[in-house]
């Protein structure tokens, strides 16, 4: 496994590492792997050479840079970076007017002397679970290179996934941290809807999107998710797995590893969401019609220069006829009150995040219900119903060496993030979930 | 929905003017969200 953020952070705190050594060594790992991958968009050397220098000079004074001192990370393109357009992986924003100031969560990540060095691939808009991108290329998987990453947060998740850097920001809408964290074998967090700042992210759903951090072990994870702002704390742990939806169309060896997982813990009681499949499909809905809306302008103006992957169902959700809207949103609070009620008898719900392993990047499928569905617009079909009511949930990777990635959601109540944490690190502690990393 | 009918539904009411390479995958995200819309139910309710 590559180095840690906390060991790089506790190195150059101390002094026994400079930050711009960390720099440098990061910039040519990426020049030497990322041709394979396809994670970057953006190598931002001049930046990152210039903020390591600065840490350093911390240093030397004999002041604290922060928690993250050095660590070199990279950001989803959807984050304002000072002087960059932010693209949102959209070939008609290259030449957007660049942004004045970082996003928040960039300036907090400076703050707690963490490093920005790359700007990282994405599906067009964020719109996708594929991170195939018609302008700025396919991110590979790195266990398997013919497999998708997943998406949107595609070259977020394959950055660290390949050793390239420890930490990265994506953003989450339906499940875009989520689903490449599972694919790739890593730790993603979306943390309850509206706790960390979405100022300077390029929107594309309000009412759903959140951003979050992916990391390599849930130490690291728990850095980043301070660093941004993220609370701590958990008064109590009583956990529960969710059946029904979440169970049906899993992978042999995903559900008995849920079964092993089941019987360490103790033996776990099966709690069900009500009417899941409507909040999926509310979820679908709403996105269609928010994004399509956000972009309508430009779809009137220049509908060929978007990728036809998003150009169409943007589209299609703009002519949605509002009473379905309307309709989708009234229903998310009905399913929210009876989610909600779960929550008073347990604090984290264990889900499988993606029901298969990462599909091939040349039959982009997955199965559900016996059929064939494309794996762009359905890989988020456990994790949509989530973030439809702003649950908070980690992402966990099964421990499997040598093996391609399955991952879990760990669900809780908003605002109870301790307690995901809090299982995440037992879990890992006891062998049963962890980064494996590709071989 | 036809093609005639999208491409007058979306000048009428959202002024965008549908190109002809779009029509094939705006009719199919179209279908696909008339069956969401179906699944989330009755409007009257």
């Amino acid at each position: 496994m590559s180095e840690t953020a906390g060991a790089i952070a506790e190195a150059v705190r101390s002094g026994r590492r400079s930050a711009l050594s960390v720099a440098e060594e990061t910039v040519a790992r990426i020049r030497a792997r990322d041709g394979a991958i396809g994670a970057v968009t953006r190598l931002l050397e001049d930046r990152a050479l210039t903020e390591a220098r600065a840490v350093d000079s911390i240093v030397a004074a004999g002041g604290d840079p922060g928690p993250l001192a050095g660590v070199p990370y990279g950001v989803k393109d959807l984050f304002d970076v000072a002087g960059l357009p932010t693209t949102a992986g959209a070939a008609m924003r290259r030449g957007a007017a660049p942004a004045g100031t970082d996003a928040e969560a960039v300036s907090r990540m400076r703050g707690a002397g963490a490093v920005l060095v790359a700007t990282l691939n994405m599906d067009e808009f964020a719109y996708g679970f594929a991170t195939v991108n018609a302008a700025f290329g396919t991110t590979h998987n790195p266990h398997d290179i013919d497999r998708l990453a997943g998406g949107s947060s595609g070259g977020s998740a394959a950055a660290v996934a390949s050793g390239m850097l420890p930490l990265t920001l994506g953003s989450d809408t339906n499940g875009s941290i989520r689903v490449p964290a599972a694919l790739c074998g890593l730790y993603g967090l979306k943390p309850a809807h509206g706790s960390l700042p979405m100022g300077g992210v390029f929107p594309f759903v309000d009412s759903f999107d959140d951003i979050g951090p992916f990391a390599a072990s849930i130490a690291d994870l728990k850095l980043a998710w301070r660093a941004l702002g993220g609370g701590d704390g958990a008064d109590s742990v009583r956990v529960a797995r969710l059946g029904g939806w979440f169970e049906a169309n899993m992978a042999p060896e995903l559900a008995a590893a849920i079964e092993l997982l089941d019987a360490h813990l103790g033996g776990l009681v099966r709690v069900e969401f009500p009417k899941v499949d409507r909040a999926r499909s509310a979820a679908f809905l709403m996105t269609a019609a928010e994004g399509g809306a956000r972009h309508l302008p430009e779809l009137r103006r220049r509908p060929l220069e978007f990728d036809p992957a998003t150009r169409d169902r943007l589209m299609a959700g703009a002519m949605l006829p509002a009473p379905h809207y309307l309709a989708a949103q009234a229903f998310r609070e009905t399913f929210r009150a009876a989610v909600n009620a779960l929550f008073e008898h347990y604090d984290v719900l264990i889900a499988p995040c993606v029901g298969e392993v990462a599909p091939r990047i040349d039959d982009p499928f997955i199965t559900v219900d016996g059929a064939r569905v494309p794996a762009r617009a359905h890989l988020g079909r456990l994790t949509q119903p989530l973030s439809f009511i702003g649950l908070p949930v980690i992402a966990v990777p099964l421990r499997r060496p040598g093996k391609l990635p399955l991952g879990l959601q760990l669900v809780g109540a908003p605002g109870r993030e301790g307690a995901l944490f809090a299982l995440a690190e037992r879990l890992e502690a006891d062998g049963l979930t962890g980064f494996s990393p590709p071989a | 929905m036809s093609d005639a009918a999208i491409i007058e539904m979306a000048r009428a009411l959202l002024d965008l003017d549908v190109p002809p390479d779009c029509l094939p995958g705006v009719r199919v995200n179209l279908a696909l969200l008339a069956e969401h819309a179906r699944l989330v139910g009755d409007l009257d309710e």
